[in-house]
């Protein structure tokens, strides 16, 4: 039961990271119906930006950690925003109307761009965080041994500000109704006086900003990482999207979460169940859920079954 | 000087020619009709002014100024709105967000936006009722009601309507019509598409007739009410 | 828009085919070809079939599959299983790696058919990762893990004779099967089968290549003269005939460029790249058991084969019912239905064929490399079998060469891409030539500027590298080539139609280096900087997969439509809502 508990809270952390990448991807679909697949890097530039800021500008500030990975995790999704903005406008918007293969090939191709840049900078070999960064906070012991660190409890608190905030923007906000109308309409919307690239360019900031808070928290929670990160962990943050329902930010997060408990738990218990090398299979659960789900549910837990637009 | 203006506009799909040389004006303060069988390019010519579509010659002006290289959402702000054709109401929008949406643009003026809202409320009391329902989970008719609300939220001085009358039952037709003369009363100009020509051009003070893409007649409506040509081939009569 | 297709429509439908098979025949004979480069060949051939194959999918049903590799992989770990478990000789385990390949594939999309695009993209994408995943963790013990599975057999077979002459004639019938269309006429059919059968079977099988090249020759204006007379009256029949005449040259030239071969060593001789067994006798009569070595030049053939097999069958496929059916659910699904096709079946045959035909590259992969490891099989691999349909233009079959150019061969080239780039033989710059061909050949353009922007993109391309000597400078000229090109695509759309010229120059300046014997221009063998192009091979790739897609978003050579044409709408500054582009989607 202890162990069940802990890894709740591991997997619960874990699908959090996966939840705000996921949000990205999910924000992205809704407006303009493409599977961003430059997100999963623009999300690994957040934590190679983190590690470049923090071991060389910041290397200073370590003393007060807390502060140089909250001033650097502005400054990164300041510019992973950016970036994501410059993205849309040279590899998507010229394609807006060019059908649905070749967006896919651009966002493919600004994946790998990417990826290359990244490569060369981290000179494709592991890096590590400052050591011990953010370790001092403090604990927050349950029961017998079943505690959050106080890392978990500040990752924790990040994403689900996050993911309440973005919610409540999208529901409540004017800009946030004017996102919703145009993942529903262009043309519709353009006729609100809706400026609809201005929408994508802010949804183009937003995601990949927040994609790159989720590489800073990921960079310090786990401490290394190398340029493959986006790729994986992308892959599967976008399943998480899919999984709850893709354009559905409570679907992003849903998604999110049971991917991270799922990943834990056959972690955790696979071994006992007879899988010997459950670890080696942990990439798979992502891929095995998301058919398990697509198959009973095409449109994800949360999406509307509504049928496709002919 | 007319509110709204076309001249010789020619507007295409690929290498299909929609619109031919086509040119219109929409005096303030009237109410316009542009009739014409399928196909004959009312959409198009609608599309076109809103700024969703390029002529590829000619040239439209509103309130004075040239809008035919104005980008779609900035001809909201110059007070020129449409309710397209088939309503294409935010089906998971609420009632009160389709309208907040059709207030884009008067900005993050709270005031203003309710203010106009109530107006809305206050032509299409059944909407009032409805300000938490799903666009989309609306009936025919109100979905027509919230389209022409949505499209007067904008506060516009011409006010582009496409086939209001589309699908619904005739009682229904009538309650849009008058609505339609009340907006106009209260200062609205109004260009108005219809099939239903006899109704359009009775409510209408000046009509358009658009034929395979290009202006075929035009004339006061009652005029064209009586026009020969119109009745036989409009109006179904021999 | 009409001029535009003035100029793409083909003179007469094989003249292209039959040149650049020709082409492709002497190509290993070319000087610049070294062991690596017909290595690469091979496997840019292989890389074809995949992408043909998938084309099926993705071109003509308009499916999404992102998880080709995985069918591709199935195929190569059923024959190295087949090969080294059981000893089956590799290229018997064809039909098995069909059955699994093409069974797998029924299996699994028969239950997400029904997804949307976007959904059938990303279950494309799990499949393939959990292939990927499972092999690395030596599934059912029969996959070797992550290392994989060494020793798979080598193509082997026993000839009846060793003597090329019934080759010959096999090759001819083939041949004419693959050119007897009634449009192509006399001088094609045998003019095309002299010369595809002389080289098919003469030159893997070792003669003196100089007779050879008499025979082949001699065997090509025989037919010419034969066709000549035949249809002497017809315009169409004179275009034919110089044409061919062009590709006999073509193709003596293209041998003759191999010069260090004609005057060295000439003679080859079978175990060069056989392993000649004693004959055995079977049913009275004498077999010669023959079997592949390492050396790249009979895969090169027998690869070349298999493409020429698929591409006929492909034609076929496309221009059945079937190909038909497929067109229609691609354009328009709702349509499709009403007209009472099963849809949902037609995308499964999609599936299964084109999946099955991977799991055939599988088991070439592994005959060639008898090592089949799961690296070879992963999501970037499919991304760029993918990338080569889209790229060349989705459902286009020539767009599918061009595609692989793209996509394998020149990121491989890039790899060596040492300081002696450029001088040190003619692919890279054939291929650059080539793909600006074809660019230019689809874009319009009028003279005067045409020549100038000729004269521009070649500069950009030679004279940085020539006059400073510094290798860096290469990506700098390729960089600047590709912004002319987007600055004639982007200011001047319809106006590149003498373009192709750019193509003939950069031709004739290879030429021009090579008889000047790669001494052209300064040594630049030492003075790379820290600068490794191939560290930065995918980002180029990336960057180029994006500048294609902005210029051409329909790929380099589309498909020529047929049936109902989409419409395109006259373009506002702004894009086409979503709504209106769903409609268009898969
Ligand atoms: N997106 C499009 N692509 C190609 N052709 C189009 C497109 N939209 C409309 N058309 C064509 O343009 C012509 C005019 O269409 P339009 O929709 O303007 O007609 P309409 O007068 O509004 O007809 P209706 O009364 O049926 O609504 C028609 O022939 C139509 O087929
Ligand atoms: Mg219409």
């Amino acid at each position: 039961m202890e162990t069940f508990l802990q890894q709740l809270i591991n997997g619960l952390t874990i699908g959090g990271f996966y939840a705000v990448v996921a949000l990205g991807y999910t924000m992205v679909y809704g407006v303009l119906k493409l599977i961003n697949f430059a997100h999963g890097d623009m999300f690994m530039w957040g934590t190679l930006a983190g590690w470049g800021l923090l071991t060389t500008v910041f290397a200073g500030l370590l003393d007060l950690d807390l502060i140089a990975v909250l001033i650097v995790a502005i400054v990164v999704m300041a510019f992973i925003g950016l970036l994501g903005m410059t993205i849309e406008r040279v590899a998507y918007r010229p394609l807006r109307s060019a059908g649905r293969l070749s967006p896919i090939i651009s966002a493919l191709g600004a994946a790998f761009a990417l990826q290359a840049v990244a490569r060369n900078v981290s000179e494709a070999r592991w890096r590590t965080y400052p050591e011990g960064l953010l370790k001092e906070m403090p604990d927050l012991h349950l029961s017998g041994t079943v505690g959050l660190s106080g890392l978990q409890i500040l990752m924790l608190g990040v994403c689900a500000a996050v993911m309440i905030g973005l919610y409540l923007f999208v529901q409540r906000t004017r800009i946030g109704t004017a996102m919703r109308a145009v993942s529903l309409d262009h043309n519709v919307s353009r006729l609100m006086g809706i400026n609809v690239d201005r929408i994508i360019s802010l949804v183009f900031f937003i995601g990949p900003a927040l994609g790159g808070l989720a590489g800073v928290m990921i960079g310090t929670y786990y401490g290394s990482f190398n340029f493959t990160l986006g790729w994986v962990f992308g892959l599967k943050a976008f399943i998480a999207a899919i999984l709850g329902g893709i354009g559905n930010i409570p679907g992003a997060v849903l998604g999110g979460f049971i991917l991270g408990i799922s990943e834990t738990m056959v972690v955790a218990y696979g071994p006992d169940l007879g899988l010997v090398d459950a670890s080696a299979w942990k990439d798979a659960i992502a891929y095995v859920l998301l058919i398990a789900i697509l198959i009973t549910r095409p449109t994800g837990i949360l999406g509307e079954t509504v049928a496709e637009k002919v | 000087m007319a509110l709204l203006e076309l001249r010789d506009v020619n507007t295409y799909y690929g290498s299909i020619h929609a619109l031919k040389n086509v040119s219109l004006k929409v005096e303030a303060g009237q109410i316009v009709t542009l009739i014409g069988s399928n196909g004959a390019g009312k959409t198009t010519t609608l599309r076109t002014i809103s700024g969703l579509l390029r002529p590829r010659s000619g040239t439209i002006t509103f309130n004075d100024s040239p809008i035919h290289n104005t980008p779609a959402h900035e001809i909201v702000y110059l007070g020129l709105t449409q309710s397209p054709e088939g309503r294409l109401i935010f089906p998971t929008l609420t009632v009160n967000e389709n309208l907040n949406m059709g207030g884009y643009s008067l900005g993050n003026d709270k005031a203003s936006v309710e203010s106009h809202r109530q107006r809305v409320y206050d032509l299409f009391p059944r909407l009032a009722q409805r300000k938490k329902q799903l666009g989309g989970t609306l009936s025919g008719g109100e979905q027509q009601m919230l389209a022409i609300g949505r499209a007067l939220m904008a506060n516009p001085r011409l006010l582009m309507l496409d086939e209001p009358s589309l699908g619904l039952a005739p009682l229904l037709v009538r309650m849009i019509f008058e609505t339609i003369e009340t907006i106009n009363q209260q200062g609205v100009t109004v260009l108005l598409v219809e099939q239903n020509a006899r109704a359009a051009l009775r409510l209408a003070d000046y009509g358009y007739v658009l034929e395979t893409g290009g202006i075929a007649l035009e004339g006061p409506a009652d005029e064209l009410l009586h026009d020969q040509r119109v009745r036989h081939a409009y109006l179904g009569e021999a | 828009m009409d001029q535009a297709l003035k100029y793409v429509r083909r003179p007469s439908s094989h003249l292209w085919e039959i040149g650049l098979l020709a082409l492709a025949l002497a190509l290993p004979y070319m000087s610049f070809m070294d062991r690596s480069r017909t290595s690469l060949a091979v496997f840019a051939g292989i890389y074809v079939m995949l992408g043909l194959s998938l084309n099926v999918i993705v071109g003509y049903a308009g499916l999404f599959q992102l998880g080709h590799a995985a069918f591709f992989g199935l195929g190569a770990y059923t024959a190295a299983i087949l090969s080294i478990d059981y000893g089956i000789t590799i290229l018997a385990t064809i039909p098995i790696a069909i059955l699994v390949a093409g069974g797998a594939a029924v299996l699994v999309t028969k239950p997400i058919l029904h997804l949307r695009g976007d959904y059938l993209c990303i279950v494309t994408i799990a499949f393939g990762e959990i292939f990927r995943i499972a092999v690395t963790n030596n599934v059912f013990g029969i996959t070797g893990g992550s290392n994989g599975l060494f020793g798979a057999g080598r193509p082997e077979f026993p000839l009846p004779w060793l003597e090329p002459v019934p080759a010959i004639m096999l090759a001819i019938i083939l041949a004419l099967h693959l050119l007897g269309t009634r449009k192509s006429g006399p001088v094609l059919q045998w003019g095309g089968a002299a010369v595809i059968a002389t080289a098919y079977y003469l030159l893997p099988l070792g003669l003196d290549r100089k007779p050879l090249f008499v025979v082949s020759m001699a065997m090509g204006a025989v037919a010419v003269i034969a066709g000549a007379v035949l249809r002497s009256n017809r315009a169409s029949a004179r275009v034919q005939m110089i044409v061919l005449v062009g590709i006999v040259l073509a193709f003596a030239l293209g041998t003759v460029l191999g010069a260090e071969t004609i005057t060295g060593e000439i003679a080859y001789s079978m175990d060069e790249y056989f392993n000649v067994d004693d004959p055995t006798t079977i049913l009275g009569v004498e077999f010669t058991p023959v079997a592949f070595k390492r050396d790249a030049r009979p895969y090169y053939y027998l690869v070349l084969g298999f493409i020429v097999l698929t591409v006929v069958g492909m034609r076929r496929l496309q221009n059945s019912r079937l190909g038909r059916a497929w067109l229609y659910v691609r354009e328009d699904q709702l349509a499709a239905e009403a007209m009472g096709i099963d849809t949902t079946q037609i995308k499964l045959i999609a599936f299964a064929i084109g999946s099955a035909w991977a799991g055939v590259a599988g088991v070439l992969y592994a005959s060639r490399f008898t090592v089949v490891a799961p690296e070879s099989f992963n999501f970037l691999q499919s991304v760029i079998m993918f990338s080569i349909v889209v790229l060349g233009g989705s459902g286009s079959i020539p767009g599918v060469l061009v595609g692989t150019l793209g996509m394998v061969v020149l990121p491989e080239l890039l790899r060596d891409a040492a300081p002696t780039f450029m001088y040190e033989g003619a692919g890279p710059v054939v291929i650059l030539a080539l793909i600006l061909g074809f660019y230019l050949y689809h874009a319009q353009d009028r003279l005067p500027a045409a020549v100038l922007e000729s004269a521009a993109i070649a500069a950009a391309f030679f004279l940085p590298p020539l006059l400073l000597g510094e290798p860096a400078l290469y990506v700098v000229g390729i960089l600047m080539a590709l912004v002319m090109l987007i600055a004639i695509a982007r200011l001047r759309r319809r106006t590149a139609r003498y373009l192709p010229w750019v193509a003939g120059a950069l031709a004739v300046y290879t030429i021009v280096l090579l008889a000047a014997g790669g001494s052209l221009g300064p040594d630049l063998s030492d003075g790379v900087s820290g600068f490794r192009i191939m560290d930065w091979r995918d980002g180029l790739m990336g960057v180029a997969m994006v500048l294609m897609m902005m210029l051409r978003p329909a790929g380099l050579i589309p498909e020529r439509r047929r049936g109902i044409a989409p419409v395109t709408v006259e373009q506002p500054s702004e894009p086409i809502p979503t709504a209106a582009r769903q409609q268009t989607t898969v």
